[in-house]
């Protein structure tokens, strides 16, 4: 390897010696000890501009999108859909229930007031029977 | 259905060796060595990892992904300079690795590589599709030029550096993305770009040619 070459490493890949190739690296960081090209500050220069760009990391939604689509956690997915399941099952069960138990107090509270109806119509009939008598009198 | 190594390639009559193919080394270990394709040789880094996702372990899908999407989204998002479009390569690549996994073979080129090449593969598809289908006003720019009165804010040089690099023609910007961001092997980006390494240190040089040139008010050696 001679300057040239090295001048031209730091003009095609920059000033990191990481990303020279590797069959060049060693010789051309000997090289570089003995004298750095010109142009080097140039080239370190525009790497530390490139890394300024950085890039939003994954998000939980895409990591979670594609861990849902993984071979390895399919099951998982159709374990926590048969959760869900279950969970929706208990729950029709639970309102079912609530439901039935609402409907039976409906007729239970139903008969009591139908007892009741008929008491006071009793009542107010035993009464009316009770009146007709002066009634009839006076007329 | 393409074999998982050679996106590009249908599959030919010659079944691929499978993953599964691959026998136990003494160590218990099943090593997958990369004998060609990418010329660096040794060990697939990630070639436990694809056997462990082929065989359905959790573990090794999650570390797959702790691991590569970080890479795959940045590759998208710098080759495409839109979010919600490098998500979707994000995951179609993923996509891909869990219905191929099985199909991996040893000796070919990095598992690493193939991934890049898939989503490579999936970035152009778009950029073809935008170039098909121009919107009636392009994407509006963020006017990234800083304050006469101030120096660039780290988030202003980046914006400026993607504006940049959105500018470069589309080659120019894939061996920057390869060999700068994504830190590949010049050999493996050239193969990946199906150019030589003097072509793509060709496309390199003027990239950073027209970089140090866009980015001039931002650039100060140091």
């Amino acid at each position: 390897m001679d300057f040239d070459r090295l001048k031209q490493l730091f003009g095609v890949y920059g000033a990191e010696p990481n990303r020279w190739p590797a069959h060049e690296r060693d010789e051309a960081i000997r090289l570089r000890s003995l004298a750095e090209p010109v142009d080097a500050p140039t080239a370190r220069a525009l790497d530390d501009l490139l890394d300024a760009w950085v890039v939003d990391a994954a998000s939980l939604d895409l990591r979670r999108r594609i861990l849902n689509q993984a071979p390895g956690l399919r099951r998982s997915t159709w374990r926590s859909l048969g959760l869900w399941v279950q969970g929706a099952c208990l729950a029709a069960a639970c309102a079912a229930g609530l439901l039935a138990g609402l409907s039976f107090g409906r007729v239970d509270y139903g008969g009591r007031a139908a007892d009741r109806e008929t008491d006071a119509v009793a009542a107010y009939d035993a009464g009316t029977i009770a009146a007709q008598p002066a009634d009839s009198e006076t007329t | 259905m393409p074999p998982l190594m050679d996106p590009r390639r249908t599959m030919a009559a010659d079944k691929p060796e499978t993953i599964r193919d691959v026998k136990r080394r003494p160590h218990g270990l099943l090593v997958l060595r990369n004998e060609a394709g990418s010329g660096q040789g040794g060990v697939d880094p990630d070639g436990e990892l694809v056997i462990g996702v082929a065989a359905g372990d959790p573990a090794a899908v999650r570390a797959l992904v702790a691991r590569k999407l970080p890479r795959i989204l940045a590759l998208a998002r710098r080759m495409l300079t839109d979010s919600v479009e490098a998500e979707d390569v994000a995951q179609e690549v993923f996509l891909r690795i869990w219905r191929h996994a099985g199909s991996w073979r040893p000796g070919g080129a990095r598992f690493d590589t193939w991934m890049h090449r898939v989503a490579l593969n999936l970035c152009y598809d778009r950029l073809r599709r935008r170039r098909e289908q121009p919107t009636a006003e392009p994407p509006e720019q963020v006017d990234a030029g800083p304050a006469p009165d101030r120096g660039l804010e780290a988030a202003d040089v980046g914006r400026q550096v993607e504006k940049a690099m959105a500018a470069l023609p589309s080659r120019q910007r894939e061996a920057v993305v390869l060999c700068h961001y994504q830190e590949l092997s010049n050999i493996d980006a050239a193969e990946l770009m199906e150019i030589s390494v003097e072509a793509l240190e060709s496309l390199l040089s003027r990239a950073r040619r027209s970089l140090r040139v866009a980015l001039a008010d931002a650039a100060r050696p140091r």
